[in-house]
């Protein structure tokens, strides 16, 4: 019997699949490819909640997801990969096997600490909490094991879904005025990081961030 | 204890008094001269003022006035019945209190009497050295002395501390006094980071007490130690900190190493001052806490305290003997000093640990005659040496010489300092220093093992120790004062001017008094030993014609100076008498004799081309306006010749070489002129004697820097990937923190 809280949780689960997929990844565009269907699901599981909840504004949030992560992110990295032209693959500190099973560590560590009582208000599915937080915990290794800045990036928009699922699933949607801000922050820090990235480019030849630490002194 | 020395309203007023006096070199400061001049007589009154209230305590001043009670209301302070004046602050725990007992008392004695001597010196010596600010010279030099007067009445920590750091600070300016110089800023950068280490210690000293007694007045640390309140771990804690807080000013053996530089940058009359007393202030906060805040300790504390300072003692002769510079040499002395007083210190701690008051009565009374003898005998030293380096612009020996016949009155008033410094009769220094040779042979009656081995072992360090300082100043005197001049400068110095000829001539002579008359120097000590150790000696040691005999219970010694000096002018007169009856008594007047070498005669060349050339060896090649000399040659090889004398860094080899493991020196032979590599080739010998320890601090503080600064590096990479896995790793460490502590219950 599939209720609707076992439906959230199934989308929840599938946001944390693309996001390990998202560390298996070889190529850039592959993970954008990667981040707009994890987004798509981020956006389902909004919806499914509004509908769950009958909250009008998570169908909003919703719809905003759809149309800013889906849509609009996707196509701009898209747009400065292409302009920058990179063909070069993914280079990792650590590999993709090793990245792989750290983040399945990640997402037992995840369980792990929040296996006790950690909100007293009730969830609408339990299990997408400690999901969330996996998804949060492998954004930022994203950005820890990459060297690619458009990885970093796309690290930190990983990041930014979990959030956005940890946030939906803990208080039913925050505020539609926080909602539009985060979205619009989320949008800008994008645009931006691609204008920054073209800079890098042009100035440093390279993508790789280890080789920034010439900046030092 | 201190009942004759109750304060009245007339001492008060007395004290208020000359703070305004003490004011008023401040305030004429823009004329230097004036200034020196005011300070000297009210620093004079002020040393009269104390050794009389010292002597004769505070009853006798019949002077009360009526409105005295009125005046003190008016300026805040609080006389109690004790000893104190207390000025109440609105800050909590901040009271500014002032003891006068017998022991600061005669300590504020020696700094207002040094304080005398010395700006009586500046008066000359200022415009001697051609400094360039003297005005700031003279309120740093006021305001040295008067913070230092004001530590030792100090009745309260915070306050003691307050005047503490403001003396370390003047000190340190007038180190830095020379601003130009890169030694100066070297030397004066060593010593307030140092000085800085030792008030942390101290900092630690007075919170522990603090902590213990719940209050920061000496009184009530003195009630602790009479109640016997502390643990014998509480009273370890108290002992190191003080040790260390204290003995990093004192320049104890390892944390010597800013004293010799320090002395040496400062001009003379402060150097002076901070070998004759400053250091010595860190002795009398060791015999504050060792004797009144500490209470029935064993006997391991008066042992460390030994031990340390045959060390200090050690070390410091063996590196006087080495030095060149004149300045440098003191310093190391001054230090050795510090090593004596150390040893009577301990001495007098094992005494009266083991309940033997009077043999501590005893060991105090040559420790205290030792601080006062050698804050005369290292007065006179320093302002000699300072007289020395301001007529031949040098303080490097080897390129003195010959003075003796430049400045007469000074070289003799010098040879008196010097003999002091080498412990002979009849001078003070040997006085004191029999003294404490007798309570260290005395403490063989001690009833443990330990020292009863030890005492030789210490008495033979003391004796080999007196050996080297001779020889020290052997090297001192005959090098600059003998022989003939070895550059232009000393060729051309004259006698100093007169104020500084009779400040020094006042220490030379009071040398001379106590060495003969030392009763009338153990007079007011024993007043001071009283207080301590509640017995009084000097009738004990003192017996008529001045002599001094140890403690006729433990009949080891007995000594007269008077006798001594009978003794040897009888023998004096002897000597002389046996060579003008079976010598040859022709006397030849002729150039100095210098080691063997050729005389002027030789080369045929008169005294005025001689003062007008001599001692430019090393850079004879500037003798352009001299064509018509014809006898150019001459003069350089006679002037290179002078050169060839016996020098400083020569005399010490012996001492170089025996102890070598000692030093740190480097020697080198360099050629200067690949050319001329056989014939006639100019080398240039360079050398330098460097302290070992400081050294060893240098070699540890870079390995240390280099560590800290390499796990910087490696923690700060410049990698972004690793500043977001230190985010992430906090944000982990917090997670599991947080469900483990708050969630698990």
């Amino acid at each position: 019997m599939l209720n609707i809280a076992s439906f959230i949780e199934l989308m929840g689960a599938f946001v944390l699949f693309f996001a390990i997929l998202q560390t298996a990844s070889h190529r850039v565009d592959f993970s954008i490819k990667v981040y707009s269907i994890q987004s798509l699901f981020l956006s389902i599981t909004i919806f499914v909640m509004g509908i769950h909840s009958n909250n009008g504004e998570l169908y909003l949030s919703s719809f905003l997801t759809f149309a800013i992560k889906v849509v609009a992110i996707p196509y701009f990295l898209n747009k400065v990969t292409r302009r920058i032209s990179i063909r070069e693959k993914i280079v990792p500190y650590i590999n993709m096997t090793n990245s792989v099973l750290i983040t399945g560590a990640i997402t037992i560590f995840a369980f792990f600490i929040t296996k006790g009582d950690f909100a007293s208000h009730e969830f609408i599915a339990r299990r997408v909490f400690p999901t969330a937080l996996a998804v949060i915990l492998i954004g930022v290794f994203i950005m820890i094991a990459r060297k690619k800045a458009i990885i970093q990036i796309i690290g930190f928009l990983t990041l930014d879904n979990g959030i956005i699922l940890a946030a939906t699933s803990i208080t039913k949607g925050l505020p539609l005025v926080v909602d539009i801000g985060v979205f619009f922050d989320v949008f800008i820090g994008a645009i931006m990081a691609g204008v920054l990235i073209y800079r890098i480019r042009t100035s440093f030849d390279s993508l790789d961030t280890s080789k920034m630490s010439n900046l030092k002194e | 204890m201190g009942q004759t020395n109750t304060l009245n309203g007339a001492v008060i007023l007395i004290a208020i008094l000359f703070l305004f006096l003490l004011s008023i070199p401040f305030i004429i400061s823009f004329n230097p001269k004036l200034s020196l001049i005011f300070s000297s007589v009210i620093y004079l009154l002020l040393s009269v003022f104390l050794l009389f209230s010292l002597l004769y305590g505070f009853a006798k001043f019949p002077l009360l006035l009526p409105f005295s009670a009125q005046l003190s209301k008016l300026f805040g302070l609080r006389s109690s019945t004790s000893d104190h004046i207390t000025y109440l602050t609105t800050i909590p725990y901040l009271k500014f209190s002032y003891l006068f007992d017998n022991l600061s008392l005669f300590f504020g004695f020696l700094i207002a009497f040094l304080g005398f001597i010395s700006s009586l010196y500046s008066f000359n010596y200022l415009y001697e050295e051609h400094y360039k600010n003297k005005s700031l010279f003279v309120i740093l030099f006021n305001g040295f002395i008067i913070s230092m007067l004001f530590v030792v009445f100090s009745a309260n920590g915070l306050s003691f501390l307050i005047f503490w750091e403001i003396m370390s600070i003047l000190s340190f300016f007038l180190v830095l006094f020379e601003y130009e110089k890169e030694e100066s800023k070297k030397a004066a950068n060593l010593y307030i980071i140092m000085t800085h280490i030792g008030t942390f210690f101290i900092f630690l000293l007075f919170l522990y007490m603090f902590m213990k007694t719940g209050s920061f007045s000496f009184e009530a640390w003195k009630h602790l130690g009479i109640s016997g309140g502390l643990s014998v771990a509480g009273m370890t804690i108290i002992f190191i900190l003080t040790l260390l807080g204290f003995g990093m000013k004192a320049g104890i053996f390892p944390l010597h190493v800013w004293l010799p530089k320090a002395h040496l940058e400062a001009p003379s009359s402060v150097s002076a001052l901070m070998s004759g007393i400053m250091i010595k202030t860190a002795i009398y906060m060791m015999i504050r806490f060792y004797f009144e805040f500490m209470k029935s300790y064993g006997w391991g504390f008066g042992f460390t305290i030994l031990l340390i300072g045959a060390l200090t003692l050690i070390y410091g002769v063996l590196n006087a003997g080495i030095q060149d510079n004149i300045k440098r040499l003191l310093a190391y002395s001054s230090m050795e000093n510090i090593g004596i007083m150390l040893m009577a210190l301990g001495l007098a701690m094992i005494f009266y640990s083991q309940g033997m008051y009077l043999l501590c009565a005893f060991a105090m009374m040559a420790l205290l005659f030792h601080i006062m003898n050698h804050a005369l005998f290292k007065g006179l030293l320093f302002l000699g040496s300072g007289a020395i380096a301001s007529q031949t612009h040098t303080k490097d020996m080897n390129k003195l010489g010959g003075l003796v016949k430049k400045m007469p009155a000074a070289s003799f008033i010098f040879l008196i300092g010097v003999l002091s410094a080498a412990t002979l009769p009849p001078f003070n220094g040997f006085v004191s220093e029999w003294m404490i040779y007798q309570s260290l042979l005395m403490a063989s009656s001690v009833n443990i093992e330990i020292i009863k081995v030890f005492t030789p072992i210490f008495a033979s360090v003391m004796a080999l120790a007196g050996g080297l300082a001779a020889l020290a100043f052997v090297k001192a005197y005959g090098i600059s004062f003998l022989g003939r001049a070895r550059s232009q400068g000393a060729n051309s110095a004259k006698e100093p001017p007169f104020l500084m000829l009779v400040s020094m001539g006042i220490l030379a002579f009071l040398c001379f008094l106590l060495g003969i008359f030392s009763f009338i120097g153990l007079m007011p000590i024993n007043k001071v030993v009283k207080e301590i150790t509640n017995i009084s000696i000097y009738k004990n040691i003192a017996i008529s014609y001045g002599s001094i005999v140890t403690l006729p219970k433990y009949s080891l010694g007995i000594i007269s100076p008077v006798g001594l000096l009978a003794a040897g002018i009888i023998f004096m007169a002897a000597v002389y008498l046996f060579i003008k009856i079976f010598g040859n008594m022709k006397i030849r007047i002729f150039e100095t004799f210098a080691c063997g070498l050729e005389n002027k005669d030789v080369y045929n060349i008169s005294d005025s081309q001689i003062s007008k050339n001599v001692c430019n060896a090393g850079n004879s090649n500037n003798h352009e306006g001299n064509n018509d000399n014809t006898n150019n040659d001459n003069i350089n090889a006679y002037t290179k010749i002078n050169n060839a004398q016996y020098s400083s860094t020569g005399f010490s080899q012996p001492l170089r070489r025996i102890f070598e493991k000692m030093y740190n020196v480097k020697e080198n032979l360099i050629n200067e002129e690949y050319k001329r590599k056989y014939f006639f080739p100019v080398k240039n010998y360079i050398f330098k004697a460097g302290d070992l320890f400081e050294c060893f601090y240098n070699s540890f503080a870079s390995k240390f820097l280099e560590k800290i600064s390499k796990l910087r590096a490696y923690i700060q990479g410049g990698v972004v990937q690793t500043y977001i896995a230190y985010i992430v790793g906090t944000l982990i460490i917090l997670l599991i923190w947080v469900s483990w502590f708050y969630h698990a219950g």
